[in-house]
Order: structure tokens, then sequence, then C-alpha cells
């Protein structure tokens, strides 16, 4: 699980908005609950809904704490290389997206990101996320509205303005 | 459950998530080092195993008795919390719909596959640094690194910090596997007399008695 979910649960945190430097510590404590919570996972489901509602809570709770410095996007980040890029064009363009997409998502309250990286950056169902997350599914509905219109509205602006 | 909302986000905007998704993330020293905090050493350069019923034993077996009696201790955990709001008073609580699961001593039999939802209460306990979870794991990681001094700092902290904690007898049974390692064989003593005094019937008594007749068995006896 750990080592074929790790980069799943990593970036999950970094699209809910855990800077690079905090990244480490929270995906930690995101497995120190899976370990403590194998029992109560069904392996007949899906595990990353489940990884991703554990690593919400995570991330909220950090919040609450205020240990996680906000975002995230802007920091200089020195990336991974993905196997497989075809070239240093590719990968900036990718890097610039990168973080044109995480900044966007800052601008968003963490239950509407949440919500909104669930279902349209890694492709759950919207029940998923309701589970998931632990929300009515039509808060999820209407949180997802809500996450698009920002989100499309920031990224633009984001492109306009560089 | 098919239901979809009306509209999804536009090309332009899909084709930036497109790109998003390509950036790689974690280093691989990350998830090496992430892996030695866990106690997964092996782990992190074993080939995964499939997801599903039988993927989890790679993943369980590295477990100590620690983990695994934290895993019984969760359960326990998050029963005790929805009766005792009161011991986390400076945290909000939200609703949130606890499993119904019958308050038995670690280890439980495996619960029914339920929903999960992880009550609030369990999370605070975990994540940061002075979760207990957090604090039995960095101990345990410097027990295992040879460093019992170390192992027994944190479990001092723990005490302060958690008096009254969940993972109680956990520590009890590492610190007297810390002061043996350490070579106290008195102290190993009186603290499994005490540990087996205080939790009779517990599942961890074997490892205790274990880890006095060891450190008996290096000293001079009583």
């Amino acid at each position: 699980v750990y080592e074929q979910q790790f980069d799943y649960v990593w970036q999950s945190l970094r699209r809910l908005g855990v800077g690079a430097g905090d990244v480490e510590d929270a995906v930690h404590d995101v497995f120190i609950v899976v370990q403590r919570r194998l029992r109560d996972y069904d392996p007949a489901r899906p595990v990353r809904p489940w990884l991703f509602g554990i690593a919400y809570r995570i991330v909220s709770e950090r919040r609450r704490r205020g240990s996680a410095a906000e975002v995230a996007a802007d920091d200089h980040e020195v990336l991974a290389v993905a196997d497989g890029q075809p070239s240093p064009e590719a990968r900036f363009a990718a890097e610039q997206a990168r973080r044109r997409v995480h900044r966007a998502l800052a601008e968003l309250p963490i239950e509407q990101r949440a919500v909104l990286v669930m279902h349209d950056l890694e492709g759950h169902s919207a029940s998923e996320v309701a589970e998931a997350i632990g929300a009515p599914l039509n808060t999820v509905y209407s949180r997802l509205r809500l996450a698009r219109a920002k989100f499309v509205t920031a990224v633009r602006a984001s492109g306009e303005a560089p | 459950v098919t239901e979809r909302t009306p509209e999804a986000l536009p090309p332009d905007v899909a084709g930036l998530v497109e790109l998003e998704r390509q950036t790689a993330v974690a280093t691989e020293g990350a998830r090496v080092r992430v892996a030695a905090r866990l106690g997964l050493e092996g782990a992190a350069s074993a080939p995964g195993a499939p997801v599903g019923a039988g993927g989890w034993g790679s993943f369980v077996a590295p477990l100590t008795i620690l983990t695994i009696a934290a895993a019984g201790a969760a359960v326990w955990l998050s029963v005790r919390s929805a009766g005792e709001g009161a011991r986390a008073p400076e945290r909000p609580q939200p609703a949130v719909k606890l499993p119904v699961i019958a308050p038995v001593a670690p280890p439980p039999p495996a619960p029914a596959p339920a929903v999960v939802q992880e009550p609030q209460a369990v999370a605070a306990r975990v994540a940061g640094p002075d979760g207990e979870v957090s604090l039995l794991a960095a101990a345990r990681k410097e027990l295992a690194a040879g460093n019992p001094r170390g192992a027994l700092a944190l479990l001092r902290r723990h005490e302060r910090r958690w008096p009254r904690g969940e993972l109680v007898q956990e520590r009890e049974v590492m610190a007297i596997q810390a002061l043996a390692a350490s070579g106290a064989a008195g102290e190993v003593r009186a603290r499994a007399d005490r540990f087996l005094q205080r939790f009779p019937g517990s599942t961890l008594s074997e490892a205790v008695r274990q880890a006095r007749a060891d450190s008996a068995g290096d000293a001079p006896g009583p």
C-alpha cells in the first residue's frame, strides 16, 4: 500500500495545500493513521478514496493547529522529474501548469478544494467523494459547483497576469 | 450515483489540469525517509503488492507489536472519544458519525465492512509532533536504532503530554524494552511488575514478561 499509494497521497496533500516543506510530515501522519485503521478498511472498496479521506482530515487538523503554513503553490520546489517526460520544454510547461493550478486551488476554502481535487483532478465519483469526506452527496455537488466557478476564474486570472 | 453536475471544467482549464497531473511529485529520498520513520524500511524498496484483499500482507508484515496493538487501540480510541468530548475541550467538535463498534479491549475482531468515518478526535491525537502515536512511533524508531535513551526521553514526553492517553500500555511496554536495552534490569523488573499489576490480562502482558525474563537473564536476579 505504501509503495503503491505514496505518490497519490503526496500529490493529494500538495493539492490540498500542504507546502513542500511540510508534505513529508503530512504523508507520515497519513500513513500512521492508515496503519492504525487498517482493520476498518474493507479491501473490497477502492483504497484511494479512503486514503484521501484520511489525508483530508489530516490537512484540516494541521490547519486548525496552524502547524502547516498555508500554501505552497509558489514555493521553490525542486521537483522530481518523472520518467518519460519528453523534453525540458514539456516539463517546464507542466511545472507552470502545476503552479497555476495549485495557486488557484489555494484560493478555495478547504472544503471546496477537497471536493474539486478529488472529483475533477483525481476523477473520483461524487459518491466516493461524499463517503471519503463524510459529507452528504448534495453537499458535495453544491461545493463542487462553487469550487469550479472559483477555480476557473482563478486559473484564468493567473494566465492573464503571469 | 451516476448523476453528474451539468458543467465540467472548461477545456482551457481542463488542459492545465491535465498538465498538472504530469508533474512528478515526491523524490525517492522522501519516499525512503518517510518509510523509515514509519518502520517500513524493507517495504520502501520492495515491489508493490497488488491492491486488494491479498495486498495488505506486505504492509502488515513489518509492523511491530506496537503498531498492531495500536490498530486495535484505534478502534477503542474512537469509541472512547465518543463519550469523552470533554477531553479535547480546545477543539470544536463537528458532528461526526462514529462507527458502532463494541468497546472490546484491543485487539478487537475485524469489524464488518462499513463506511469509514474517522472521528476528528482521532486525527487530532495522531497528527502533529505531539500526537500520541507520533511520539510512540518516534520512540520506537529510536529504540530500533539502538538508542534506548532517546526512546525513553520520547516516552517520558508521551507520559507528560498524555498522562491518561489511550496508548499507555504500549508506552509502558516500550519503556520496559528500552530500559532492558539500556541494561537497567532493576528498573525493568519494577516497571514490569507495575504493568502486570495495573493491567492484568492485557494482551501485551506476554511481551512484558518476556522483557522481564530476558532482562533478569542478563543481570543477577533479586
